[in-house]
């Protein structure tokens, strides 16, 4: 056996974990070959070395930390409030065909009387534990309340009478007879908001051209196929925060401020705002329309780092 | 039943986590000061950066106890912890290296209101010089350990850091032996050619 073969074995032979005859090889070696047993010797102490680092303590307010985190409410928790709050919502039909597209399923049963349709809604599976709780009638107007964690948030449709509401707890669903024509109407504005085109490339290397002068950058590359920027863990002191951004609706460059801007729409638009204004690298929101969502922000330094790289 | 020794002894694992399943945080926190500390020194050789580690271990707990339900005992609970603590990092440096973003140094100055100051690692007696000397020799190896992929870091890591055995290391990252013997093999290769001087 030469050297190098040798010395591909000695982890090995160091763990004892080799067969008998190859121990032999390797030792009968080492006795006349001292380059491989200084060999030998070096990966002992290496090993040695690494089994002896230091243990680093935790910080000291590590299993605070942990509560802190169990304590913040979860991302679906936030949607399901952005949508059913405040409780009277002035279009149920709709916030219920918002809701099924993101939340729940939706199936289309039967027809109950002239011009109703039967909608079944069940919490989709990862919502299963927030189980729809109970149906109950308001001066003939009927109320669905979910449970989600420890609140209950109600849906009130005021348009369905409360012999067109049945509910079925055991598997978490509630059929509603929907006036055809509403459900229509719904869907049509549902359909209808604010489309999402995506940025295209030309817009990309325009608005990172117009970074590059900004901020000085100089090796962008020629083209960059950008359909949506990603914005994840932003170091804000301890805390890691995410944003994602979608479905850019508009990237544009204003010459009078000389920054560029984003436009993009965001169904957490409220909650994206408030991450965002936390993390002064990150950019900065000039406006957001509640009502369509949509977000206008100035990007920063780091935005563009990603935008590079993509 | 003695009832007066259940008052002075400490619950086993299985134990505590029972009593998280049946609801009881305090039995989480008990599992976490119990494991925080071994936790964090993985996070820690996986991303080689204090603050970046001390996430990664939170949140390595913050699943375990979210999905505390689902753990039925086929493993120890600090083997089902580990894993979930290892796919976190594995995914987190998958991401860094997507990203081509590199964590914080071990020797990386910090930015403070007094100035910079030097990165500090905990150590115990010894004399300043031997201080120094052990301090530079655990950051050069941390650098090594940096230098892996995240494959070869967690097996080192787990087998000559925190000397597991090497069947507890099949049971964390699900990977049979022959593997990880590999892998070690290749990744003490490595280091020990980054760490000649050092040695």
């Amino acid at each position: 056996m030469n050297c190098q073969e040798i010395r591909s074995s000695l982890s090995r032979y160091l763990e004892d974990d080799l067969d008998p005859d190859m121990k032999n090889l390797i030792e009968q070696h080492l006795g006349s070959c001292s380059n491989c047993a200084r060999e030998l010797d070096v990966l002992r102490k290496m090993v040695s070395s690494l089994g002896k680092l230091e243990k680093v303590e935790p910080p000291f307010d590590f299993l605070e930390s942990i509560h802190e985190r169990l304590e913040r409410p979860s991302k679906v928790k936030l949607i399901l409030r952005r949508m059913f709050y405040p409780p009277h919502i002035k279009l149920p039909i709709e916030a219920v065909v918002v809701a099924a597209t993101v939340l729940l399923v939706v199936r289309i049963v039967s027809f109950i009387s002239p011009g109703k349709v039967m909608v079944t809604m069940k919490p989709a599976p990862e919502e299963e534990r927030k189980r729809l709780k109970v149906a109950t009638r308001e001066e003939g107007v009927p109320v669905i309340k979910y449970e989600a964690g420890k609140e209950v948030v109600a849906l009130k449709t005021p348009s369905i009478s409360k012999d067109e509401v049945e509910v079925e707890p055991e598997v978490g669903a509630v059929s509603l007879a929907v006036p055809r024509e509403e459900l229509r109407k719904a869907e049509a504005m549902f359909e209808a908001r604010p489309r999402l085109p995506t940025i295209t490339e030309e817009v990309a290397v325009q608005l990172a051209n117009q970074f590059v002068v900004e901020q000085g950058y100089t090796d962008l590359k020629a083209s960059l196929p950008v359909d949506s920027l990603y914005f994840d863990e932003f170091e804000q002191g301890r805390q890691h925060m995410g944003v994602s951004i979608e479905r850019i609706l508009k990237a544009r460059y204003n010459s009078i401020k000389r920054v560029p801007v984003i436009t993009y729409e965001d169904e957490m638009s409220w909650n994206v705002v408030y991450i965002i204004n936390r993390m002064p690298d990150f950019g900065q929101v000039v406006n957001v329309d509640k009502n369509t969502a949509r977000v206008r922000m100035i990007p920063k330094k780091v935005s563009l780092e990603y935008l590079m790289e993509k | 039943m003695d009832n007066s020794l259940s008052h002075t002894s400490v619950d086993s694992d299985e134990a505590l986590v029972a009593k998280c399943q049946k609801g009881e945080r305090s039995a989480f926190d008990e599992l976490v000061l119990r494991y925080q500390k071994k936790v964090f020194n993985i996070t820690y050789r996986m991303v080689g950066n204090y603050t970046e580690a001390s996430d990664l271990a939170q949140e390595a707990f913050v699943r375990a106890y979210k999905s505390i339900k689902k753990f039925r005992g086929q493993s120890s609970f600090y083997t089902w912890l580990y894993t979930i603590a290892s796919n976190i990092c594995r995914n987190r440096l998958r991401y860094l290296s997507r990203h081509r973003r590199s964590v914080v140094s071990l020797d990386n100055p910090i930015q403070t209101e007094e100035g910079v100051v030097l990165r500090e690692i905990a150590d115990k007696s010894l004399s300043p010089m031997a201080i120094l000397e052990r301090k530079m020799k655990g950051e050069f190896i941390q650098k090594a350990i940096n230098s892996l992929d995240a494959r070869h870091r967690i097996v080192v890591i787990l087998r000559d850091i925190e000397l597991l055995p090497y069947d507890e290391i099949c049971r964390i990252l699900k990977v049979n032996i022959g593997t990880i013997k590999s892998r070690l093999h290749r990744a003490r290769s490595i280091l020990r050619e980054r760490l000649k001087d050092v040695i």
